[in-house]
């Protein structure tokens, strides 16, 4: 490690730099990229290191320590998958040292002294590390790297054909390649074979290569590709291609032809034919180019073969690499250039503008190039490419694309203007025409147009999209750019858009301003509506990045600069930053203002995508506002028009997109809205949620409609928006109340929410009649529906009482949402009933919404016993301990019981402070409540779970800290005034601190329990703060236990016995201020438990578990018994927990604590013992077991001496198998009673016994 | 198979440089890049926002951007679709007063992410005017030999005679070759 960091020290360390930059001002961008090599010193002695074990014989790295060897480099390699290049100027100083061993042994096993062994795994490591330098650089490069000496040739081949194919591909691949190189070497292959014979034509080594080759060609794994590229390598040799080749092409073809071909070897020859076809020299494969025209044909006859998409892309690359064979290499003359590009002559020319004469040449078409024959067949290669365009997988279309533009090339130009518009028409295939004129492109394939967008983005790359054609190509690609179309359950296209960027892009590099100049305005608009309004990510980047491209080559594109600096690759990496920021900012140039409207209205707000939707609906109401005759002219009808239409996914946009547009156009205009919009269009405004069709409002989808109409009314009544006349206001209200009524009864919580808003935001402005209202408080009544209680009890909350329309029932409110919250059963109608979980927990938050509201106001409105009561509420929710099939829904009451608190105290403990002392008795609060409530927050504050803990302790803090002037500023050395009287406050803020950090140590169990256990201290807190350590300790969740249960031990532990010990040890006899806890009065406090919460099996399962701990740790026992305390109540309730209980953990908790109480020894004993050993024939066989397993730790733990009694006990206790039926049982439990030393007891009434 | 790796595939093809052109406002970045592409230079006005010029040199494709003497530029080499190999800071060795400024922008500069590891060549510029300071001054000026994260190197010019520019693009375009791309 040491050696390690000096390494790191000597060397430059970018990643060091980087934290150092980031440090500095905080500019994150996303992930780290290494700009060069720069832990290449590591990677290197970790190759030499590989590299320096033996490769015969015994291995004496293990497989552990290889397998550690190889993952180090792999992830110190791995860092550059994606910048591969900067290793170059390394790997030579990385392949060196590796292929150096790989050659000795290569030589040594086969002719040399080792002759016959076999290269071991430190060997195959090696050429596993050889091949991670090839996949991450990729070979073509490391292949240079290799030895290509004549001697190598034959021991490699010999090396390979020892390799079994079971060990690691990786050698045979590595091997592979290497022997392709050395198929390179210049020499006459004859001079090289050992075995050849100077009168055959034939070289006995090649065959031996090319049947061993063909045989890798089966392969499925990577070692297919060397052989493809080795049997390439060597079939187009000088001396070989003449015989061998023509053979290879024939094996081939029959092959491929058989019916028994495989897939997989399939593959294979294709593969090795398209290397052929790249490496060979033309001459040479022009002889056989005809038969391969048939084998094409051959394999496209082949359905098995022509699902593979392997199979498929090396056909289209095959035929392409055939035809440009064909074709004499040359660039074509008449393809669009643009400008002198080099440097050197620009500067040695020196003289300025020479510029206009050199730029945009379309050579003369009259040059003799055109005057040269294509063969036919190149029309066939053509119209396999055209297909490849339009194919299903990628890589076909993709090469199919690149084949496109290099056969282009090479092409007359008539030709190649033939196969511009055979691109075209990939295009227009399926488009139909939409009967305002516009194409229609929902039926058409994305595979086609993804294809035929790569392929003129290839061709206009290379020049060889002639400026004429543009006028033609620029409308497909604009309406690609937009690309998006739902297909059943998901949307396609977006690799479409992704290629029109691409031709964007190509654009900016391949012509001049002058040649798009008529196009830009369609180009800009487009691109950037794209580039701020595209779902993905990475389609805005790449729209943006092309639109960068095109402002920086043609500097044409109005406000390009400003727009490229606000929309940079990161601004609009957030969607809702790229919708609602920098859309608005671009929208602030008049000359795209309208477009983007447009855009949004007819293309984004109709998005399949939900939240795309709404955040448009959010943006045209944030671009409206900048020019509102526009919007009040033509986006709000067209919205009003989109809202009533039957498709769903409209209509919902266009809500919502209404009423955010209709809200912000009113906050914005200066003359009534009435002024700006149509008389027509302002009735159809108000005529939109009533004329939502009913059969939306409910089934499949209906919740989308509801939450567009919710948002749609809370908008409109928040804006005040005029609704007409009286009778036509009434109607329109009565509809959204309608709307209101029946989403608050909806089962979707969220639309329950929403829906509570709309009702605050429309009776807030429009208000509701007295009878509506008592409608509204009859669904929270008892027995009513309980969907519809969930619902108005969440909206009844939202009222602002201070309205004097509502003040008169506030009280009534306050108790019925009251009644609500009670999780004890009420009578009603002759059945218990309980509200549910979701509707006590919405009645007590509405509670808390109507405090928080009040505010100062609640003197005025809520008298002293309403405001008990409401008080109350909250500690009877924070008792609220219900569960059902979803786990703890109690936990939702008591959370919100807390959040309750947290807003009322302060609120009201302001309000008493401001009492004089005579006025005392008019306060809301008295001192026991303000205890009360800090005791009942620090129980909740040591509970099990997490989120619990957290909503105590920010209760707690924002309590215990309410100052009473909250406005008034910190003065230094003066306490802040605080609302809370409470006991011991200087503790209670040592432990309960007020930062931010403090929030996330609540969650943790770890830091929690050690923190508040000597809060216990404090007797008025302690009783609700051992209740949540009991239920904590004693709990399931092993952590939880871990954390909270050695916190109590220790803590109890350190508790004197006695008040009067402790005097003693402190020598003091000063009351102290500080309380301290004894023992004693912990464990009167734990009868106290016991007392109140006998039969709560929630309570006293945990208490068990508790007492168990603290007799096992014998701190318990520290107590005199019965000096000290009186134990026999607690042994009388553990004996009732015990009697007719089926809960197995109760049972063995009981049974556990017996055996701790065992410890006091005397009568207790004896008659602990009678119950163990009644307990030993229990029904239940685990209940016997445990029975006997604590039974005997405790006799063979006990402090007496062990007698001849005692161990028979033991010996009976662990060799009886206590899984036998009780009837066998008893006698052998009974031989117990004397050795005990006890009497049986009488049987009073015989139990009956099954 | 996205606009990015496509990207990423045809730049190291074509072995595709991009510079970036910066320095503060007048120090002659367009005159340097026009004189490098074979233009006019007898009319410049201050560039506003970009230009992005492609050239030829040595086997490798160059893209320079040239960016306007302007703050705000912090966007054009964020853009992740194309990583900016070197950075051409061109200096008016003319102008005395703002060369501590000079200094601050080109530091603060440095400490940019995207732009770590990247060539730096400082072009002292217009050595052709009376009183101009040598490029050994520029360097102490500069304190150019406290930058140990960028390889960097320094050179007198003259845009407007074209020395020395040669010189200048040949270092930087071997250094990146040299450190990224493998020389045949």
């Amino acid at each position: 490690m040491s050696d390690d960091q000096d390494q790191q020290d000597e060397k430059f360390d970018i990643e060091a730099l980087l934290d150092s930059v980031e440090d500095s001002d905080g500019y994150h961008p996303t992930s780290k990229t290494p700009s060069f090599f720069y832990n290449s010193s590591e990677v290197i002695s970790a190759i030499k290191h590989v590299a320096s074990f033996p490769l015969v014989g015994p291995c004496k790295v293990d497989l552990r320590g290889r397998w550690g060897l190889q993952m180090n480099l792999e992830n110190l390699i791995g860092k550059y998958q994606y910048q591969s290049y900067l290793l170059d100027p390394m790997l030579e100083q990385m392949i060196s040292p590796l292929i150096t061993p790989i050659r000795k042994v290569v030589h040594d096993v086969t002719f040399g002294d080792l002759k016959g062994e076999v290269m071991n795994e430190q060997g195959d490591l090696v050429f596993y590390i050889l091949n991670l330098i090839c996949k991450t650089r990729g070979y073509k490069t490391i292949v240079k790297f290799l030895p290509h000496e004549v001697a190598d040739l034959e021991p490699t081949f010999e090396f390979l054909k020892k390799q079994d194919k079971k060990r690691v591909w990786e050698t045979r691949y590595v091997l592979l390649i290497w022997l392709s190189l050395m198929c390179m070497i210049p020499f006459d292959l004859k001079t090289i074979d050992s075995q050849a014979t100077k009168d055959s034509e034939r070289i006995p080594l090649v065959d031996q290569m090319i049947e061993k080759g063909k045989t890798f060609l089966q392969c499925a794994g990577k070692d297919r590709d060397g052989a493809s590229l080795f049997l390439a390598r060597l079939l187009t040799r000088k001396d070989t291609c003449r015989i061998y080749l023509p053979e290879f092409v024939h094996w081939a073809k029959n092959s491929l032809q058989s019916d028994t071909s495989n897939l997989i070897e399939a593959i294979g020859i294709m593969a090795t034919l398209c290397w052929i076809f790249k490496l060979g020299q033309r001459e040479v494969l022009l002889p056989i180019a005809d038969e391969l025209e048939d084998l094409l044909v051959g394999v496209e006859n082949k359905d098995g073969l022509m699902s593979n998409s392997a199979i498929k892309k090396y056909i289209v690359k095959l035929s392409q690499r055939v035809g440009l064979c064909l074709l004499k290499p040359r660039v074509a003359a008449w393809r669009y250039q643009r400008g002198n590009r080099s440097l050197v002559s620009n500067l040695a020319s020196g003289v300025t503008s020479r510029m206009e004469k050199v730029s945009m040449t379309i050579a003369d078409e009259d040059e003799d190039d055109e005057n040269f024959d294509v063969p036919d067949a190149v029309e066939n290669v053509i119209e396999r490419l055209m297909n490849g365009l339009r194919d299903r997988d990628t890589i076909v279309r993709w090469s199919a694309a690149k084949g496109m533009g290099r056969m282009s090339n090479r092409l007359p130009k008539e030709m190649a203007d033939d196969v511009v518009g055979g691109i075209f028409e990939l295009f227009s295939e399926d488009v139909f025409e939409l009967p305002n004129g516009e194409p229609d492109i929902s039926s058409v394939s994305e595979h086609t147009w993804h294809g035929a967008c790569l392929a003129i983005a290839e061709l206009s790359r290379r020049g060889l999209l002639l400026p004429h054609r543009l006028t033609e190509v620029i409308p497909w690609i604009i309406l690609a750019l937009k690309f998006d179309v739902k297909r059943g359950a998901h949307s396609v296209g977006s690799n479409v858009r992704d290629s029109a960027c691409y031709v964007c892009w190509s654009f900016a590099r391949a012509y001049t301003p002058d040649v798009l100049d008529v196009h830009v305005r369609k180009l800009s608009n487009t691109l950037i509506a794209v580039s701020v309004f595209d779902r993905d990510i990475n389609i805005r980047r790449a729209s943006s990045a092309a639109f960068q491209e095109n402002v920086g080559r043609m500097g044409i594109f109005p406000h390009g600069i400003d727009i490229v600096t606000v929309a940079d690759y990161f601004s609009i990496g957030n969607i809702n930053n790229s919708f609602l920021n920098v859309a608005p900012y671009i929208a602030g140039f008049e000359e795209y203002r309208r477009y983007l409207s447009e855009h949004l209205v007819e293309v984004v707000i109709s998005h399949w995508d939900i939240a795309v939707r709404e955040v448009a609906a959010e943006a045209i109401a944030r671009i409206a506002v900048l020019d509102l005759d526009f919007a009040c002219g033509t986006i709000i009808p067209a919205l009003t028009k989109n809202a009533t239409s039957l498709d769903s996914v409209i209509r919902h946009g266009a809500l919502i997109a209404l009423g955010r547009t209709c809200k912000a156009v009113k906050a914005h205009s200066d003359i009534p809205v009435e002024e700006r919009i149509a008389p027509e269009v302002l009735q159809a405004i108000t005529q939109v949620a009533p004329s939502i069709p009913e059969f939306t409002l409910s089934g499949f989808g209906s919740e989308h409609t509801r939450q567009a109409l919710c948002v749609h009314i809370t908008c409109l009544s928040e804006a005040a928006w005029p609704l007409g006349n009286e009778a036509h206001q009434a109607s329109v209200l009565n509809s959204w109340k309608g709307i209101i009524y029946t989403t608050l009864e909806r089962v979707e919580e969220p639309l329950q929410r929403l829906a509570s808003e709309t009702f605050r935001a429309l009776i807030g402005q429009y208000g509701i009649t007295e009878t509506e209202f008592e409608q509204c408080l009859a669904r929270v009544r008892p027995g009513a529906e309980y969907l519809g209680k969930r619902g108005f009890a969440l909206a009844l909350g939202e009222v602002d009482y201070r309205d004097s329309r509502y003040s008169g029932f506030t009280s009534r409110v306050i108790e019925a949402l009251d009644v609500t919250a009670n999780h004890n059963p009420v009578a009603h109608g002759g059945a218990e009933v309980k509200p549910d979980a979701e509707s006590r927990r919405n009645a007590i938050n509405s509670v808390t919404n109507i405090v928080k509201v009040l505010n100062t106001d609640y003197k005025q409105m809520i008298s002293h016993s309403m405001s008990n009561k409401i008080l109350q509420m909250y500690f009877r929710g924070l008792e609220d301990y219900s569960v059902d099939h979803r786990g703890d829904v109690g936990s939702w009451i008591r959370e919100a019981s807390m959040q309750g608190l947290q807003v009322m105290v302060p609120i009201v403990a302001r309000l008493d402070h401001h009492l004089t002392h005579e006025q005392a008795d008019q306060r809301y609060l008295v001192e026991a409540d303000h205890v009360q409530v800090l005791a009942k927050l620090l129980q909740q504050s040591v509970e099990k779970i997490d989120r619990i803990r957290g909503a105590a302790a920010t209760a707690m803090v924002a309590i215990l800290y309410a100052e009473v002037d909250p406005e008034a500023e910190a003065v230094a050395g003066k306490d802040p005034e605080y609302v809370l009287r409470v006991p011991h406050r200087a503790e209670l803020m040592k432990v309960i601190e007020k930062s931010d950090e403090m929030s996330l140590i609540w969650l943790q169990a770890s830091e929690v329990y050690a923190r508040i256990v000597k809060l216990l201290h404090l007797p008025e807190y302690r009783f609700e703060l051992l209740l949540g350590f009991v239920v904590s300790a004693g709990g399931l969740t092993e952590t939880l236990v871990r954390h909270s249960s050695s916190c109590l031990t220790e803590f109890v532990s350190s508790l004197p016995v006695t008040k009067s010990d402790d005097m003693e040890v402190d020598g003091n006899d000063n009351v102290s201020t500080t309380p301290t806890l004894t023992l004693v009065e912990f464990a009167h406090d734990i009868m106290k438990i016991i007392d109140r919460y006998e039969g709560q099996d929630r309570l006293i399962v945990p208490l068990l578990e508790v007492l168990d701990l603290l007799f096992e740790s014998g701190i318990l026992l520290l107590l005199e018994h019965p000096t000290d305390f009186d134990f026999a109540p607690l042994v009388k309730f553990v004996r009732r927990q015990t009697i007719k209980c089926k809960d197995m953990r109760k049972l063995s908790a009981s049974i556990r604590t017996f055996c701790g109480l065992c410890g006091l020894g005397g009568k207790i004993k004896n008659a602990i013992l009678l119950e163990l050993l009644r307990l030993l024939v229990h029904p239940f066989p685990k209940i016997r077991r445990t029975t006997a397993d604590s039974m005997y730790l405790m006799l063979s733990g006990s402090v007496e001496e062990p007698t001849l009694e005692s161990e028979e006990v033991g010996k009976i206790l662990v060799e009886t198998d206590w899984n036998l039926a009780v009837g066998a049982l008893t006698p052998i439990r009974d031989r117990m009673y004397p050795l005990l030393g006890l009497e049986k007891p009488k049987v009073v009434s015989a139990p009956v016994r099954t | 198979m996205g606009l990015l790796t496509i990207l990423k595939k045809n730049r190291q093809k074509e072995k595709e440089i991009r510079l970036l052109m910066l320095g503060l406002d007048n120090a002659g970045k367009t005159t340097i890049l026009k004189r490098i592409n074979g233009e006019d230079i007898d009319t410049i006005s201050p560039t506003l926002g970009f230009n992005i010029k492609t050239l030829e040199h040595n086997g490798f494709k160059m893209n320079i951007w040239d960016v306007g003497g302007q703050k705000s530029i912090r966007s054009y080499w964020r853009n992740y679709f194309e990583q900016t190999d070197g950075l051409v800071w061109v200096v008016d060795s003319a102008d005395r007063l703002r060369l501590e400024d000079c200094k601050k922008e080109l530091h603060e500069l440095l400490q940019e992410e995207r732009l770590s590891g990247a060539s730096l060549l400082v072009f002292a510029n217009k050595q052709d005017l009376p009183g101009a300071l040598t490029d050994d001054q520029i360097r102490e000026a500069l304190e150019l030999d406290s930058i140990v994260t960028h390889h960097w190197a320094i050179l007198g010019c003259s845009a407007k005679t074209g020395s020395h520019l040669l010189k200048g693009m040949d270092w930087v375009v071997g250094d990146i070759g040299s450190r990224i791309y493998l020389l045949d």
